[in-house]
């Protein structure tokens, strides 16, 4: 397995975090249809420092998606707000990029991976040769050089998720916000996976916030976890994980505060679905 | 509030045909031009011909027409449909000619088939059964052809009857793919219909139509083409609401099938 | 691969049916006027070929059917993008788009004769009244039926403008515009046809009428075949260009794989 040097920018974030780069205060979101009506998150509150790797947890259906939609202003929060270095958010931020849960409906299927690399640059007006040349480069960050001319669909999902991660990091954005990214791969491909997201991070020096099902996943990659339970959700608890850096797929998992942080966040969540019966 | 709520979205979905008919009203108003005469003057035109004149009668004439055709093309289709549907030999043997004879562009026909037969309601009604068959026909045999095999072997192992196995598996499993092929041959027998009146005819609609422009009754065509116009909508209209009962019927007759 | 007794037997059908067709015109029932013999009308097709009047009119069906076709995409594919996304349009325009797609163009004819008199232009606006209205439609459906993640994507990497129309919304709906345009090439030939046959512009369905009062039957088979023929051609090249431009899509992939 790869390793994973610690990044400079995290221990400088450590110090004291001047302006967060996410924070979600006193968030709460009610989906309403018709006369019916759900209040999935009520007075929520998450913090993301510069640099920083926040993994979110919770049971399914707990609102994990719905929180990430806010805080990537896909949606907007029936009450509190979301703000992006301290800016109030009230439509998807040029800071933020997002790698959706279902990668295979995010790519489109109508163009080769390099078009869908540069997709986001075609929006933003850069030229045809500079973005070609953007979505070259990170295509070869992610490893992908060989796959620039493939179609998502000639593409094993691993690889188009690594497409949609390269897409995520041409635009250039400073947080990267992922949905259950590895849900739908296999085990070694997920690993793999893991790893080039953490070193992503430490090369870029970005922050990432990601949303899985997997506790081992998350104490894995997390600098802090937090997590959600009860409906309407809110935070229950942010574990800080201080397991030192670089990480190893082995030598990490098997330390034995790695068991214990494992432990505690599980025991958690199964708590509260105890006390919701 | 929920009845509040149904009002808008009537108003939503209303507002612009409103618009648009209280706009022509207004603009065509005073008119003198030869070719668009008040909208004023078109219905009046178009409610003293169904009341007084002859529309009604010719309107009925139009749609037995209509009606007839249709249903000698569902009879017909549907029956060399599950027949075509049911062996892949025959249908390998007809397939070309099928392709062929589908392809022609159904109202190429009509002049010889009126021409040919005369100018009575007979005539009309073969080339609109004609035209309306192949629609009918090739959906029946993809819908057959589709059907699971494990139907077959059911009708098999419990020795139902052919006649039970047609009419109580392969006919209600081939429904949703019928139903649709029924749908666009009514929309390409509403077309061979009114052609089928302008190219010959003494009564129905497109005759109608045909008589009053040779005539210049310029209020008289619009009011004729207007007719038609709202009967092809209401005919599809009518056939969605069937199409609903159409297939709920089906989803039940499954539904028994299954649990008898 | 070639199966020989699929082949032996659609020989024998169509050798059985040409039997039956003979029979039928030899005895007369069905009366010379209706039934020419089958050698008539094949010594009418093999003939055909070489008379100018036979391309003259082959190409003013095409050319109306085409022209029209082309004309009512430009219109029906970026109006039914528009009307589509954007669903305050969608329901103001529902009805007006239901009636008119359900509404028998052809019975505004006499109308636009008295318009344009019987001219190609006047077979021309009939032919884009008619093939306009299925692309429309499927245009709409195409534009409203657009992916959750697609939509969030565009959004969260800020696509908009024209890059999200021709990147994203209209490679999106294009599945539905080619069903479109695939019923409007129908159309647009059986409309051409239809408007020859009953008011004598040139072209196909012209020289059917036309040879019909001379009562040369075996001429009005002929061109019927002769129209046959360009519908089954219209079909082909349509499908080939479909399974081009949908190289991408699962019922191409999944047919081609
Ligand atoms: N658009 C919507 N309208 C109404 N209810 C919704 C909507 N989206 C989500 N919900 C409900 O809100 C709750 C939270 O959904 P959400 O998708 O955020 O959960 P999740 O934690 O991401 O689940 P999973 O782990 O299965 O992805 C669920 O009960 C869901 O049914
Ligand atoms: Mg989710």
């Amino acid at each position: 397995m790869n390793t994973v040097t610690k990044s400079l920018t995290r221990t400088a974030a450590d110090a004291t975090p001047a302006t967060p780069a996410l924070e979600a205060r006193e968030v709460e979101v009610t989906y309403r249809a018709g006369a019916f009506a759900k209040t999935v998150l009520k007075g929520l509150n998450v913090t993301v420092n510069p640099g920083e790797f926040v993994c979110i947890v919770g049971p399914s259906g707990v609102g994990k998606t719905t929180l990430l939609r806010c805080l990537s202003g896909l949606l907007r929060p029936t009450a509190g707000e979301v703000r992006v270095v301290g800016r109030t958010v009230v439509a998807p931020p040029e800071e933020i990029a997002v790698v959706f849960q279902d990668y295979s409906r995010s790519l489109l299927p109508w163009m080769n991976a390099l078009k869908n690399v540069a997709l986001p640059l075609k929006g933003r007006g850069v030229s045809k040769a500079k973005r070609e040349a953007k979505a070259r480069e990170v295509l070869a960050t992610v490893g992908l050089s060989d796959a620039a001319e493939k179609y998502p669909w000639q593409l094993s999902g691993g690889m188009q998720q690594r497409v949609a991660i390269a897409r995520a990091l041409a635009y250039d954005a400073r947080i990267l916000v992922m949905d259950e990214p590895f849900a739908s791969v296999d085990a070694q491909t997920r690993f793999e996976l893991e790893d080039l997201v953490l070193e992503l991070r430490d090369r870029l020096g970005i922050c990432v916030v990601l949303v899985t099902h997997d506790i081992d996943e998350a104490v894995y990659l997390s600098d802090r976890v937090v997590v959600l339970a009860n409906s309407p959700a809110s935070v229950i608890d942010t574990v800080e994980i201080d397991l030192p850096f670089p990480r190893d797929q082995i030598a990490t998992k098997s330390l034995h505060e790695f068991a214990e942080f494992r432990g505690r966040i599980l025991g958690e969540i199964l708590h509260s679905r105890a006390q919701e019966k | 509030m929920k009845l509040t709520n149904r009002f808008l979205g009537i108003l939503a979905e209303a507002w612009l045909p409103v618009a648009l008919i209280v706009l022509w009203w207004l603009a065509s108003a005073g008119s003198t031009s030869l070719y668009f005469p008040p909208l004023a003057e078109i219905v009046s035109v178009g409610v003293r011909d169904i009341t007084e004149g002859p529309l009604l009668s010719y309107a009925a004439f139009s749609l037995t027409n209509l009606a007839a055709g249709l249903a000698i093309a569902i009879v017909v289709g549907v029956v060399a449909g599950v027949i075509l549907g049911s062996s892949q030999r025959l249908r390998d043997a007809v397939n070309p000619y099928l392709q062929f004879i589908r392809s022609v562009p159904q109202v190429a026909l009509v002049p010889l088939i009126i021409g040919a037969l005369g100018i009575g309601a007979l005539p009309k009604i073969w080339s609109i059964s004609f035209a309306c068959v192949w629609p009918v026909l090739l959906n029946t045999i993809d819908g057959v052809k589709g059907i699971d095999t494990a139907l077959t072997d059911f009708s098999k192992s419990y020795r139902l009857s052919k006649r039970t196995h047609v009419l109580d598996m392969v006919l209600p499993a081939a429904l949703p793919q019928i139903v649709p092929g029924v749908r666009t041959a009514l929309a390409i027998g509403v077309i061979v219909m009114v052609v089928s009146e302008i190219y010959g005819a003494d009564s129905g609609l497109g005759y109608y139509i045909l008589q009053s422009g040779r005539n210049f009754a310029v209020a008289e065509t619009w009011a004729g083409t207007i007719l038609v116009g709202l009967l092809g909508y209401l005919l599809s209209r009518l056939f969605e609401i069937f199409e609903h009962f159409a297939l709920r019927w089906h989803r039940e007759s499954s539904a028994q099938a299954r649990r008898g | 691969m070639f199966d020989n007794r699929k082949f032996i037997s659609q020989v024998l059908v169509g050798a059985g049916l040409l039997a039956l067709w003979q029979l039928a015109a030899m005895s007369g029932t069905m009366g010379r006027d209706l039934l020419p013999l089958p050698l008539d009308v094949f010594s009418r097709l093999i003939e055909l070929p070489f008379e100018a009047r036979f391309w003259s009119a082959l190409q003013l069906t095409l050319a109306s059917a085409f022209l029209g076709l082309c004309i009512a995409a430009v219109i029906g594919i970026p109006l039914g993008l528009i009307i589509g996304a954007n669903p305050r349009v969608y329901r103001a325009t529902r009805f007006l788009v239901d009636l008119f797609r359900s509404w028998p163009i052809i019975a505004l004819m006499p109308v636009l004769v008295l318009l344009f008199g019987a001219s190609f232009k006047m077979k021309l606006i009939m032919v884009v009244l008619a093939a306009l209205w299925p692309i429309l439609v499927q245009s709409i459906y195409g534009a409203r039926r657009v992916e959750p993640t697609i939509e969030d994507m565009t959004l969260s990497y800020g696509i908009g403008g024209r890059v999200k129309f021709f990147e994203v919304a209209l490679p999106n709906a294009l599945p539905f515009i080619m069903t479109g345009l695939r019923i409007s090439t129908a159309l647009s030939v059986l409309l051409s046809i239809g408007v020859e046959v009953l008011s004598s512009v040139p072209g196909i369905g012209y020289e059917i009428a036309i040879a019909r009062i001379d009562g040369a039957s075996a001429e009005v088979i002929a061109y019927v075949i002769v129209s046959g023929f360009l519908g089954l051609t219209l079909n082909q090249a349509f499908a080939a260009i479909e399974r081009y431009v949908l190289a991408w899509h699962p019922s191409v992939r999944g047919e081609t794989a």
